[in-house]
């Protein structure tokens, strides 16, 4: 039921080999620049924290999300971007008979703002802040975990980027966001919490989140890798009950720890691959989660510009 | 590239506003305001009761004599706790209203949705089930399962009735004018009633209604407890009654109360949750009659279903309900079977956005009131709707509570005698929207307890019978499109549950309410 945060911090990274005098510190296209990627991620659990009891259920099996991510990076101007993702999700559980579904999730589009860049002797300080709105796509159910595409919910995110890149190519980079989530709709009009609500809205709570990653160039310009942890977390809701199905107006938690590498062929024909995996250890009413990640990128040069 | 971002940015400003502005706050019950009777039934205290209780045997102090230093003195008792009201004070007259029956009722679905969480399964995969004596120990007691959940609601709804039937006649032998109209510094917070305020009808309805709830859902005592405290201050409040009237409905309501849950200790509920040795017996028995058995298809696996007794349960007004138990359904592999499993295939294969959404509309499934407590919602609309008063409000729901639990009855006598099986076990592979109940398919518990309700409420509400009926049938669709009953499930269990409710009508008609 959760959402594809850590694409999005992957994506800007991803699509930020422009030329040679920048590195992934850079995080931004330059103007009238665009990049493009397309992103596949498994994401499976055996487990899930029904509240804090974590368990197996063997009515779901395994939980396997599968999400393919469409999105498009665009340089309004060179501190200015806009990035749009369309992710398409197809859920299955391996056990148990509830069916899975598949269809376009929450199309969100973000613009981010260069605040600061400061270069010093021993290297580069930048920071950034990123505002975005989700919405979803299609009709798909949120009452229906765990097999729900998503929250039904639309969303106001605010993030502020800190990044700090040393002169011999190690980086360091946080990101803390706000997220504001709106009412889901569900399809019946009365439900129970942990109290009786008389209404076919569902308030899905705000939440945090917090990511950090740490990483090198290993050859420059053309392989990179990073560690990770991530942490999301919601501001209220309730706990699953015993033996309950979950629900978007769950308090949700989730932390994980990641690695990931991005490879960038020498040759400059504007291609990028980039492959993650992250492993979740700790949370509460999601599934402890392990996601597999794998992406092309293509950059266009066609407007080259000293911006 | 300037005008771009501003577009943006203002769609981003335009949006947040607008989210902002939908946040409301999600109403936690049912809102509607007090209002004045359609009528006021003063022949009601002569009408039938359910338990056929002579009110009369009831007894109850007279009342103050108008006049006496007595009198006067809870008056003005009366007129000082019904002016300079707290907001808090005015928002409980606002919450109870003049017709708490409704809140009553409201109440118990909530427990119903609290406690309907079937047991988890322990380290073992086994599943110990909730232990009335030990009712804290998880699994918590109750499991409010549909037939837990009905009983509950027939045995509350029935005593209301009961009790205020009983208050009603006390209130022609013991005729009072209301105090607002013998004293003018009382602040009556609802328009008036129209009958003597002593004994207080709502005294006897929380009364019994607390009793009641307390036994059905012993672990809630210090809820209910608070729910009754506040609801007769309110009594006070509001302006309605004095604590002579409402001493004197309590006495009714615990009276009442009582007898009801004399009756509910021997219905037979106790022995409705059988061991694996006597569900496996009836299990076998059904694969001698008719070469199947329903399983449970859960891992673990439950071995028991719910309730295989409850199909022995005393009932209110059908004599015998293997006297109205159907046919046997179609044998698998038979052509009628294999139709209905083409239908089944074919919905989920196409299955459109209006059939999602009436299956789950009407899934009423696990931490939900339960269908019995869906159609106790439609039917409180009804009677606001109506205005009825407190008296008429409690016999539709007498009726139509004991014709749900009827019906609730009959059908599991028919689950558990053929004992049949669901299409997600008789098709391999087939995969449904909604969880599979823990009970054998036919015939459809949704849609017998549906059609005795819309039958029941078509008879009370003429001018509503088609919308009710109509609600019935999509209550008994939306089981087939969830891809979790077969289409004879539904439609046997329509005719079932309709011949359920001709008994409960047939009392209705003769009641003396009519």
């Amino acid at each position: 039921m959760f959402r594809n945060l850590i694409f999005f911090g992957l994506f800007w990274l991803a699509c930020v080999k422009i030329s040679a005098q920048t590195h992934l510190d850079e995080i931004l296209m330059k103007k009238s620049q665009l990049c493009i990627a397309g992103i596949g991620t498994l994401d499976t659990w055996d487990r899930y924290w029904e509240g804090t009891l974590l368990r197996p259920n063997g009515n779901i099996g395994d939980l396997n999300r599968t999400t393919y991510n469409f999105m498009a990076a665009y340089g309004l101007s060179s501190r200015l971007n806009l990035l749009v993702n369309v992710p398409y999700l197809r859920t299955e559980a391996t056990q148990g008979q509830l069916r899975g579904v598949s269809g376009f999730q929450d199309v969100s589009a973000f613009l981010k703002y260069q605040v600061i860049e400061k270069r010093g002797t021993a290297g580069k300080f930048s920071l950034l802040a990123s505002g975005g709105f989700s919405t979803p796509m299609t009709n798909y159910l949120p009452d229906y975990a765990p097999l729900n595409l998503g929250l039904g919910s639309q969303e106001l995110s605010a993030r502020a980027i800190a990044h700090f890149i040393t002169n011999d190519g190690w980086f360091a980079r946080t990101t803390v966001g706000y997220l504001h989530r709106t009412f889901a709709e569900i399809e019946r009009d009365y439900y129970y919490t942990d109290i009786d609500h008389y209404s076919a809205f569902v308030d899905v709570p705000d939440a945090l989140h917090t990511n950090i990653m740490v990483g090198k160039w290993l050859i420059d310009e053309v392989f990179r890798t990073e560690i990770g942890y991530e942490r999301l977390q919601t501001l209220d809701g309730h706990d699953i009950r015993r033996q309950d199905v979950g629900f978007p107006s769950n308090k949700m938690e989730s932390s994980r720890i990641g690695l990931g590498v991005q490879y960038y062929p020498p040759s400059n024909t504007g291609f990028g691959f980039v492959a993650q995996y992250w492993q979740t250890f700790a949370g509460r009413n999601m599934g402890k989660s392990q996601i597999y990640m794998l992406g092309v990128t293509y950059q266009f040069f066609t407007q080259k510009t000293n911006i | 590239m300037k005008k771009i971002i501003f577009c943006f940015t203002s769609a981003l400003i335009s949006c947040s506003i607008l989210l902002i502005s939908c946040q409301k706050d999600i109403p936690n019950y049912v809102e509607f305001e007090a209002y004045e009777w359609s009528g006021t039934d003063p022949n009601g205290g002569t009408w039938k009761t359910i338990l056929d209780i002579d009110p009369s045997t009831i007894s109850i102090p007279s009342p103050q004599l108008s006049g006496t230093p007595e009198y006067r003195a809870s008056l003005d008792d009366l007129a000082a706790k019904t002016n300079n009201l707290t907001s808090s004070q005015k928002q409980s007259i606002q919450y109870w209203t003049n017709n708490p029956t409704i809140r009553w009722n409201e109440i118990a679905r909530s427990l119903a949705a609290k406690y309907n969480l079937a047991p988890a399964p322990n380290e073992q995969g086994q599943y110990p089930g909730p232990d009335p004596a030990n009712p804290d120990q998880y699994p918590l007691f109750p499991f409010a399962h549909p037939p837990y959940a009905c009983r509950a609601f027939a045995y509350l709804s029935a005593s209301q009735f009961d009790a205020l039937v009983v208050s009603w006649h006390h209130k022609s032998v013991h005729t009072q004018a209301e105090h607002a109209d013998v004293d003018a510094r009382i602040n009556l917070a609802f328009p008036k009633s129209g009958y003597s305020p002593y004994p207080s009808d709502g005294a006897a309805v929380t009364a019994t209604s607390l009793a009641i709830l307390k036994a059905m859902f012993p672990l809630e005592h210090a809820y209910l407890d608070a729910k009754a405290a506040e609801m007769y201050q309110v009594l006070e409040w509001s302006g309605q009654n004095t604590q002579s009237d409402i001493a004197a409905g309590k006495l009714i309501g615990q009276d009442i109360a009582q007898r009801y849950l004399q009756r509910a200790s021997s219905d037979g509920m106790r022995q409705a949750q059988t061991n694996r040795t006597v569900s496996d017996s009836i299990k076998n028995a059904a694969f001698q009659r008719f070469g199947w058995q329903w399983e449970n298809l859960e891992a673990p696996q439950r071995p028991v279903g719910i309730a295989p007794k409850y199909g022995k349960v005393r009932t209110w007004f059908v004599p015998d309900v293997t006297q109205i138990r159907p046919g046997p359904p179609p044998a698998p592999g038979s052509a009628e079977f294999a139709e209905a499993v083409r239908e089944l295939e074919s919905v989920q294969k196409n299955l459109t956005n209006e059939q999602r959404k009436i299956a789950n509309w009407w899934s009423d499934g696990l931490s939900s009131y339960t269908p019995p407590g869906h159609w106790n919602r439609l039917a409180c609309d009804y009677i606001i709707g109506d205005r009825l008063n407190p008296l008429r409000t409690a016999r539709v729901l007498a009726y139509m509570n004991t014709a749900i639990m009827d019906a609730g009855i009959a059908c599991w006598d028919v689950k558990y005698y053929y004992h049949y099986p669901r299409p997600s076990q008789a098709v391999v592979g087939f995969k449904t929207i909604l969880g599979i109940p823990n009970f054998p398919s036919y015939t459809s518990g949704h849609s017998t307890f549906s059609s005795a309700a819309a039958e029941t409420l078509a008879h009370l509400f003429p001018q509503k019978g088609n919308e009710a009926r109509a609600w019935a049938r999509e209550a008994a669709e939306s089981r087939i499109y969830a891809g979790i009953h077969f289409r004879f499930d539904s439609e046997v269990g329509i005719d079932q549950g309709k011949k359920v409710s001709e008994f409960v009508i047939a009392r209705a008609q003769t009641d003396g309410a009519q």
